[in-house]
């Protein structure tokens, strides 16, 4: 029960923080947020699941009833972790805590509203990464689109109506189109022969094969083919791959920093999740024909979004378009269905979730401070604020893969995952194209960050920059020791992930 | 028993911690470490080397290490078209070329943390804590390089050491220079690694191990393959021996960015505008220096490949070639130092590439201790003329500064190879070593080497030449500047470093005298002796690694197909030396006078080409400033206007109408929450109605 008490108390702290007054609500968020953040961790230590959960491993912290019956359907309230999920629960409550830490300076504003939005988000993003039933996934998955909304477009900058309902719109709509391929598959194509939505009897009855029958014209293999791209296109719209990515650049700009802290740091990563969930683990056999297509996806979104970032003049811009690039390396690593590509893949959410939630933390720290984001407003800022600069600096290497940090090992693992694939055609020149990306990254990085950290320091600005406050910096360092951590030991989350994913990559699909 | 391999990694630790120890230094913001850190950073340098010394007598008896320390990852079963887990580990590899390397790297970067005390905190530099925290990163990831024992744990060092050189060239951040020419290294070493990494990965994907040593090695696995008695992957269609070729050029990218070789080469003048101490660890013991000694730590994989030996050849002897002449003309003493730098790795390059496995190892042995003196000489120049570096306003320096004089003039015959100092006995065998297997070897390898002989006899009248111009401009004739007339030499400091690295530049040539060898039949060539160790027994045999093994391959059919023509050493010696001595005669007929004029300037048109580097960084920032960056605006454009329009229009028109969008901007979220709610329930309904559940 640690999970749905995890949850529930989330729901509660939420609530109790919209209570308190605005003075103290920065505090009481983030000591509330430390419960979630050592349960989860708690269950870290705890962990004794083996095998995936879609396809008959054994759960860890399981809980299942019935609730209620939907038209034959028996609806459950059915949580568990595997290795894939585990980290990414870990992940949630871990940024959640350090982006509530690092709003303490910019959010001036309805302050108990905003930490009970962020905490709201996060015991759905809980509920989202836990839940085994697909109807109360879903319910999870699409609430957590109202916070985030909320945290844009109230707190967000100029343009941040705008930016709030893109993001909620086109999120949604994908979300649709997905919930019709799933249901599509389960309610037209597999019938009677389930008795629930439980993700794992719908994958083990794909999985059996010859259970799918025609629907609305459709044939079997049509059917799954058409709830395939339904899903992956839903799904492909929240990572996002590109093209699918024009929402993201707008929201991170405008929502302020502790959001796109989460936004880039988990709910990009619900896309992929919900990907390797869904489409490769239920339809491997439609993924791996359709592997040219959604490799050359993969690498496009690698260069595409790289060529994008280095475009930019606006510090928040570059980190969100290189997000798109970074993701990108993810859709490849699940379709190389090797272990390494597939367990790369979930290794790299964690680590570009710690990484880009650094980068994000970092350039608000700056804009804190500067009051401007944009690269040619300012330069030589290493001289004012040191430490934070370091930070920054080290961040930014562990975006371009510095070995030994956890961003070098997700992407590694992807490499030389996708480079012996069996399932992508001329697995390595899509390898070789998306690996130019390594290149792209280190150039739009150390390029900002010549112009804006280094040099003789100049800012047009009548206010006194200095170095930033402890509160600011300490979830910079915090992050920074979890990236070097990770990188070193990747064990630490490789071990159950490679565990969960291996019946998902046997005799290469 | 325990003994020198159990405390080996001590010698990657130690620096490491004196890193650790500057970083937590710099956080504190206070003096807390005497020296700003530099004493720590000699104690960890020091105890590397002992323990360096130690692991080397140990190998010396005949003893050897091949072992894995650490799994980093390690999967679980074969998947795609592995036939075997993949494991991802750490380990360490203690041979002779390794120990040799590491206790050439411990010494450089001893000598340079001494240095440092009179080139950065007798000047009154900030931010100490900071440059002793690069430089013991710097010197744990290049010995964490040296001692790897497989490819991946040598290129996540080969990064480490990349990010060492960002930190440390920018060091003086706050100026405009250093960011930039920190951010040149970075990335143009980082293109030649993007080649490097697929090369790894392909490594792994092709035999399932990046081991470099021992039976299950993937080098030895590549021999194999080619004979017909193992299997392994390849990929794209191509045969075992194209595929290694492949593979092979693939990492070789990344030795010539590290190693800084054409087309590669540009960022490494620029890397001039570090603090010369780093310029020597840079260019004499770490950077520069790991991209050569990657490929003769797996010499065994390229020796398979005639195509790989022509091309590492051929780029070492025309980038000898190419930078020994803009050297030529340059007016700071750091440039010409740097296009020396770049010239003579070309030797070891060429030297590798053409067989001569001990000649370049050699010639890299060599170059470490003269290019390291250089450097420190140059550094001890630069101190006493007030950091300006213009050779034109020096002069008349010998008197002043006699130590930094007799030691910079042993490197710099060194470095023109004048017999008796390190360089002549080096490079000579380098070039002998292209030459022998040039006029014996029938394909077009031998016409290759041949090729690679030319340009690399042509680069030492050139070396000569530019060796011995900075040697006159700097320290002979009058002092042309006020700074160079009151020029007096560091305090010891500086001076020690100098005088260790000036006996060594003198005599470390005698470790493998091949001509006097040829000469006499005396059995003095050591080095040889060291790196072949005993044919078919002891390490050779287990480990792979020795020259015999590299030998065979080198001669072998399946292998590069090598044949040494016969011919003496001393005759090839004497030509190469006429020629070094015929460069320096001119440098100092030309410049040896008490005011010399500028004569290069008479080159005209060819100097100002040779001045501008053949217009090589013109050509590399046009492609990025010219090209890249235009291509991304535009791509910028497309995406708002076409990919991002699109998304824009198809929400305007079907979903809501354009006037719809603004009315919902009132901000009105329920308009959302509502519209989420019957987008969902129409679905349910539609779905429920068409499935028949009512």
């Amino acid at each position: 029960m640690i999970i749905e008490t995890l949850i529930g108390f989330t729901f509660v702290a939420a609530l109790l923080t919209l209570l308190v007054p605005d003075e103290v609500a920065n505090r009481v968020g983030a000591a509330l947020s430390l419960v979630p953040l050592v349960g989860t961790l708690w269950m870290w230590a705890q962990f004794d699941g083996s095998g995936n959960a879609l396809a008959g491993g054994t759960l860890s912290f399981e809980t299942k009833f019935d609730l209620l019956t939907l038209s034959g359907y028996q609806v459950q309230w059915f949580t568990g972790v595997d290795g894939i999920s585990l980290p990414l629960v870990v992940l949630t409550a871990f940024l959640t805590t350090l982006a509530i830490v690092s709003a303490w300076t910019p959010i001036d504003d309805r302050q108990s509203q905003f930490y009970g939005l962020m905490l709201f988000m996060e015991a759905n993003l809980l509920g989202m990464f836990t839940a085994l039933d697909f109807f109360v996934w879903f319910v999870f998955w699409e609430a957590t689109l109202v916070p985030m909304y909320f945290l844009i477009g109230v707190w967000g900058g100029p343009r941040r109506k705008y930016a709030a309902i893109k993001f909620f719109v086109y999120t949604n709509v994908a979300s649709l189109l997905m919930f019709v391929g799933f249901v599509a598959l389960t309610f037209g194509g597999l019938g009677d022969s389930i008795d629930t939505l439980s993700l794992p009897e719908v994958a083990m009855a794909l999985d059996a094969g010859g259970n799918v029958s025609s629907f609305m014209g459709l044939a079997p293999g049509t059917l799954k083919l058409v709830a395939f791209l339904a899903m992956f296109v839903g799904f492909a719209v929240k990572v996002p791959v590109a093209p699918l990515h024009t929402w993201l650049p707008d929201a991170h700009v405008e929502a302020p920093t502790p959001a796109s802290v989460m936004l880039a740091g988990v709910l990009l990563k619900m896309g992929t999740y919900a990907m390797l969930r869904f489409n490769f683990t239920m339809l491997p056999d439609i993924a791996s024909d359709l592997a040219i297509l959604i490799a050359a996806l993969g690498a496009f979104s690698v260069i595409y979004g790289a060529i994008l970032a280095l475009a930019q003049e606006d510090l928040k811009r570059i980190v969100a378009y290189s997000s798109v690039s970074s993701m990108g390396y993810v859709l490849l690593g699940l379709i190389a269905f090797t272990e390494f590509g597939v367990a790369g893949a979930t290794f790299q959410m964690i680590a570009h979730g710690l990484i880009s939630g650094l980068m994000f933390m970092a350039v608000g720290v700056i804009y804190n401070t500067t009051h401007t984001r944009m690269v040619g407003d300012m330069s030589g800022l290493a001289d004012r604020m040191p430490v934070t600069v370091g930070i920054f600096v080290a961040g930014a290497f562990g975006y371009m893969g510095l070995p030994l940090m956890a961003g070098f090992a997700g992407e590694y693992f992807i490499f030389v995952g996708s480079f012996h694939s069996t399932v992508i055609p001329s697995a390595p020149l899509f390898t070789a194209a998306a690996m130019f990306g390594i290149v792209i990254v280190a150039g739009y990085l150390l390029l900002a960050m010549q112009r804006t950290l280094f040099g003789p320091f100049d800012l047009d600005a009548d206010y006194e920059v200095g170095p930033a406050p402890f509160h600011d910096v300490a979830p910079l360092a915090v992050l920074l020791l979890a990236v070097i951590a990770l990188g070193v030991a990747p064990d630490l989350f490789l071990d159950m992930i490679l565990n969960a994913i291996a019946p998902l990559v046997g005799g290469g699909a | 028993m325990v003994g020198a391999f159990d405390y080996a990694p001590a010698i990657v630790l130690l620096p490491f911690l004196s890193f650790c120890l500057a970083v937590g230094v710099a956080l504190s913001g206070r003096d807390l470490l005497p020296k700003g850190g530099a004493l720590p950073g000699i104690a960890a340098t020091a105890g590397s080397l002992l323990l360096s010394a130690w692991v080397f007598l140990t190998v010396s008896g005949g003893e050897t290490y091949n072992e894995t320390i650490y799994t980093w990852a390690a999967g679980a079963e074969a998947t795609g078209s592995l036939s075997q887990p993949l494991e991802l580990t750490f380990g360490l590899l203690l041979d002779p070329l390794s120990a040799m390397m590491l206790l050439i790297v411990s010494l450089v970067a001893l000598l340079v943390h001494v240095f440092s005390l009179g080139y950065m905190n007798d000047e009154g530099e900030t931010g100490l804590p900071r440059y002793y925290a690069g430089l013991g990163l710097f010197t744990a990831s290049m010995l964490g390089f040296v001692v790897a024992d497989n490819l991946l744990m040598a290129f996540m060092f080969f990064e480490l050491v990349g990010l060492c050189s960002y930190l440390l060239i920018g060091f003086w951040f706050r100026q405009s220079g250093p960011p930039s020419a920190a951010k040149k290294a970075f990335l143009v070493t980082r293109f030649g690694d993007y080649f490097f990494l697929i090369g790894v990965v392909a490594v792994f994907a092709t035999f399932g191990t990046a081991a470099f040593a021992g039976e299950e090695s993937f080098p030895h696995l590549a021999e194999q393959a080619i004979q017909g008695e193992a299997t392994v992957n390849t990929f794209l269609g191509l045969e075992p021996t194209a595929w290694f070729t492949v593979v092979g050029l693939l990492v070789l990218g990344g030795v010539i960015g590290k190693s800084a070789q054409f087309p590669l080469h540009t960022w490494l003048p620029d890397a001039m505008e570090g603090p010369t101490p780093v310029s020597a660890l840079i260019h004499a013991a770490t950077m520069v220096a790991a991209g050569v000694y990657l490929v003769a730590r797996m010499y065994g994989f390229y020796a398979l490949s005639p195509t790989a030996m022509a091309v590492i050849a051929l780029v070492g002897a025309f980038t000898a070639l190419f930078a020994a002449s803009m050297g030529l003309v340059k007016r700071e003493i750091k440039q010409v130092l740097a296009y020396s730098t770049i010239s003579q790795y070309g030797y070891i390059m060429l030297g590798l590439g053409a067989g001569g496995y001990v000649a370049g190892t050699f010639h890299l042995l060599t170059h470490a201790f003269f290019k390291a003196l250089l450097f420190l000489g140059a550094g001890s120049v630069i101190i006493a003329m007030h950091h300006n570096e213009d050779m034109w306003d020096m002069g008349g320096l010998k008197d002043r500064m006699p130590v930094t004089y007799y030691t910079f003039l042993a490197g710099s015959l060194a470095l023109a190879g004048i017999v008796p100092f390190a360089g002549f006995w080096s490079k000579d065998e380098v070039l002998y070593e292209a030459l022998v297997h040039g006029l014996g070897t029938t394909s077009g390898l031998g016409t290759a080497l041949l090729v690679a002989y030319g340009m690399g006899l042509i680069a030492v009248l050139f070396t000569g030449f530019y060796t011995f111009r900075m040697v006159m401009l700097t320290f002979h004739g009058e002092p042309r500047t006020e700074t160079a007339r009151e020029a007096t030499e560091p305090g010891w400091n500086v001076k020690l470093p100098l005088v260790v690295l000036g006996i060594l530049a003198t005599t470390v040539g005698f470790v493998n005298m091949v001509p006097v060898k040829d000469l006499t039949g005396a059995e003095i060539d050591f080095l040889h002796k060291w790196l072949y160790g005993t044919e078919g027994a002891g390490w050779a045999e287990a480990l792979g690694t020795s020259g015999y093994n590299y030998h065979h391959l080198l001669v072998a059919d399946y292998g590069a197909g090598m044949t040494a023509a016969a011919l003496p050493s001393y005759l090839v010696g004497l030509l190469s030396l006429a020629l070094a001595l015929f460069g320096a005669g001119a440098a100092y007929v030309l410049y040896g006078g008490t005011d010399p004029d500028p004569y290069t300037d008479k080159l005209g048109v060819l100097k100002d080409v040779l001045y501008n580097n053949y217009y090589q960084d013109e050509y590399q920032v046009w492609l990025a400033e010219g090209v890249v960056l235009p291509l991304s605006k535009a791509a910028d454009v497309f995406d708002q206007a076409v990919v991002d329009g699109v998304v824009n229009g198809v929400s305007s028109v079907s979903l809501f109408g354009g006037s719809r969008i603004k009315r919902i901007q009132d901000g009105l979220v329920t308009h959302y929450a509502a519209m989420l709610t019957l987008g969902l329930t129409v679905l349910l309904v539609g779905f429920a109605i068409y499935g028949g559940w009512f």
